[in-house]
């Protein structure tokens, strides 16, 4: 059973949504609305109730604010500050001239807003939105404006409560879920590298795996950015999540190498040669990783990797008797090609060895 | 901090001030519109332009486009389900929370989804809420397309902001921020000190501003100006640009694990090759922006050539045979990846020659 749903999320769920993470957005997204919908529902709202919706909406659309804090900070202005337009937008709702000068002067400023950074532009647009809902609502007077700011407030204070304090986002554990996620889809890139590697026309599959690993990557980045930790300040950390970002930065770099001189390789007859050794190795090198990502995600357990340095170095010593400098100046390019290619491989296998013998420390330490 | 800032912005010159000015005019113009003409729920109308004004006409006319694909397409569904399944709370319900689901998903990936969802929500509440409420879909279609008329009209009339006139500068922005990516490298190399931070920092850079040149490519192809050979030319160049990045992330990994530095008898042609490299990266930079004054292009291959007529001669004196394999493959894989670089400057060069000459 658990293959056979593993497999569906392979196949079908894996390659729009990695991770569930815009699936669980989306769930609590309509979780958080409908709590505030039936929380305005009980406490007898009735037709204020579209206000309240509009407050929790844009509490859960509008997201600005790099880390959690700010999060908070920017979805709490967004709240009072539609808040306080509102009676002044519903006021002058239904008024020719002055509802346009009004909507003139509140767009220019949300726009202008920008210049101050994407997040105080965020909550502006977000602002001006709820204006044009209340220009479009039915005429009313401040007293009604007053109420449906209220109504509005109600929904976001909902909306605030499940998304920061009744479900809250956990740092750790989606910083540990986005980890897992960057190192399978690096699994995936490196076995459509290797996979592809004589496949002529393969370079659209294999820049969809690159841009998946480098999104899965980012997104690590972004969650630790999050939680206050610059990844740049200290790649040289041997241990915790800077030190895992260090891995799969360099991890990523050695695939792309394999990549470039995979792509380039095909028509070299030099390195025809020597193509059934560099495939072998970049075979056992796929389940290199394989153990490596094993390990990671059970920290306890330290499977051994399959020594590969030494199927490099016959690799090396390989292209080194067929003597490039003999051959003159002719198959110069195709040498040079052949050993960009063995060099990447070479270096992926050390870059996996570095990572094992990391992570071996780690649970020494 | 904040007030200056505001302040230098606020002048006709400012690209912000002017969208500022172009979306206030349009939605002025769509508040009025939806007022003066009576519409039923006229509140679509400016929303509509609000969404789709992008500071780009070509932005503008791609959200545009995407509206309204996404609103028609939404429009048929929640009109079926509604002329089909009727006004059954015991349907409507499940498939509104069905629905608000697909616009928060959709919302991260296509635009024309979450447009569609967002239609079929709106129609299903107006099915839950009035007994004819399929028509609704007629009425969303309607302004929709009168707000993403509005919001063209007013890219097109107020300060049109041409993606396409946005090309060279981004084209010099990304050549840079690569030319400053292969400096660094090259520094780290001959200096034999690796700065990870440092390199990740610029590489981040690179891709970032890549970000940016690939959405303006996309907006500059959408707009009207460039002929259908052009905007293939673009493709072309673009992926030429992600090969780049591709080529100088495998230098970094071939540089890391040269951290001796250069072996002393290469060192000189070494410093040469990478500064001559270098020097090719500038002319591009100012080829993007006065080809006129830039003269003929260089021969991006000859200093690999050169290079390797030297390193021959260092081989031949026999001062190399002492070295470790690994440390020779290491300068091999090193003149590889400037050799692709070369080729693929080469390729930008023709690409923006092209572009340029339709």
């Amino acid at each position: 059973m658990k293959h056979l749903i593993d497999s569906f999320y392979q196949k079908y769920i894996h390659t729009v949504d990695p991770g569930l993470f815009i699936t669980r957005f989306a769930f609590k997204s309509v979780l958080t609305t409908v709590t505030a919908l039936l929380a305005g529902y009980l406490v007898g709202m009735g037709p204020l109730l579209q206000w309240c919706a509009f407050g929790a909406l844009g509490m859960i659309i509008l997201r600005a604010g790099s880390t959690f804090k700010t999060r908070k900070i920017m979805a709490r202005r967004f709240v009072l500050l539609s808040a306080a337009l509102v009676p002044i937008s519903t006021l002058f709702s239904g008024l020719p001239f002055i509802q346009e000068a009004y909507i003139f002067i509140v767009a220019f400023c949300a726009i202008f807003a920008r210049a101050l950074g994407p997040d105080i532009g965020t909550i502006c647009i977000g602002v001006l939105l709820v204006n044009l809902l209340t220009l479009g609502a039915p005429p009313a007077g401040l007293a009604e404006g007053m109420e449906r700011a209220a109504s509005l407030v109600f929904g976001g204070a909902i909306a605030y409560l499940c998304n920061f304090h009744l479900w809250p986002t956990h740092p750790e554990r989606i910083r540990a879920r986005t980890g897992a996620l960057a190192l399978t889809e690096l699994g995936h890139y490196l076995n459509g590298v290797v996979t592809h590697m004589n496949t002529p026309g393969a370079e659209t599959t294999i820049s969809t795996l690159q841009k998946r690993a480098v999104n899965a990557i980012k997104r690590y980045r972004r969650f630790m950015e999050a939680m206050n930790i610059n990844p740049l300040d200290d790649l040289k950390t041997e241990e915790g999540p800077t030190a895992f970002y260090s891995v799969t930065i360099r991890m990523m770099e050695s695939i792309v190498g394999l990549a470039n001189s995979c792509r380039l390789k095909t028509q070299n007859t030099v390195f025809a040669q020597v193509k059934p050794s560099f495939e072998k190795v970049a075979q056992d090198a796929v389940e290199n990783f394989n153990i490596l990502a094993r390990n990671a995600v059970a920290p306890t357990e330290c499977r051994t990797l399959k020594p590969l340095t030494p199927a490099v170095k016959d690799l090396e010593k390989q292209l080194l008797e067929m003597g490039a400098y003999r051959k003159g100046d002719h198959v110069q390019k195709d040498f040079l090609e052949a050993w960009g290619a063995v060099h990447a491989i070479g270096n992926l296998v050390q870059e996996l060895e570095e990572a094992a013998c990391m992570h071996r420390e780690a649970i020494q330490s | 901090m904040s007030l200056a800032v505001l302040k230098d912005n606020f002048t006709p010159k400012s690209g912000i001030f002017r969208l500022a000015v172009r979306a206030a005019v349009a939605l002025c113009l769509a508040v009025g519109a939806a007022h003066a003409l009576g519409l039923e729920q006229g509140m679509w109308l400016p929303l509509t332009v609000l969404v789709i004004l992008r500071p780009s006409l070509g932005g503008t006319l791609r959200i545009g486009w995407q509206r309204t694909a996404g609103t028609v397409a939404g429009a048929a569904i929640g009109i079926s389900i509604l002329l089909f399944g009727g006004n059954d709370p015991a349907l409507l319900v499940p498939c509104l929370l069905a629905t608000i689901f697909f616009a928060f998903f959709l919302n991260a990936y296509t635009y024309s989804g979450f447009s569609a969802a967002i239609t079929v929500g709106l129609i299903l509440v107006m099915g839950l809420v009035v007994p004819e409420g399929w028509k609704m879909g007629m009425v969303r279609v309607l302004d929709t397309v009168f707000g993403v008329g509005i919001g063209i009209g007013a890219s097109f009339l107020i300060w049109p902001n041409m993606a396409r006139k946005q090309l060279r500068t981004n084209l010099e922005s990304i050549i840079t921020a690569q030319a400053g990516l292969f400096s660094l490298l090259g520094k780290s190399y001959l200096s034999g000190k690796f700065s990870e931070n440092e390199i990740l920092s610029a590489r981040i850079e690179v891709v970032n501003t890549l970000e940016e040149v690939s959405t303006t490519f996309k907006e500059a192809a959408a707009e009207p100006g460039l002929t259908n050979a052009q905007r293939r030319e673009l493709s072309r160049l673009y992926k030429t640009l992600m090969r780049m990045q591709r080529l100088l992330v495998g230098l970094s990994t071939v540089l890391r694990r040269g951290e001796q530095g250069p072996l002393p008898q290469l060192e000189k042609g070494m410093k040469e090759y990478l500064d001559t490299t270098r020097s090719h990266f500038d002319w591009l930079v100012q080829y993007t922006q006065a080809p006129e004054s830039c003269g003929k292009a260089p021969d991006f291959t000859a200093p690999t050539d050169i290079f390797l007529e030297f390193a021959a001669t260092v081989r031949a004196s026999g001062e190399l045979d002492s070295e470790p394999t690994a440390r020779r493959n290491n300068i091999s894989a090193f003149i590889w990846h400037i050799q692709s670089l070369a080729r693929e400057l080469q390729h930008a060069h023709d690409r923006i020659h092209a572009l340029r000459n339709g």
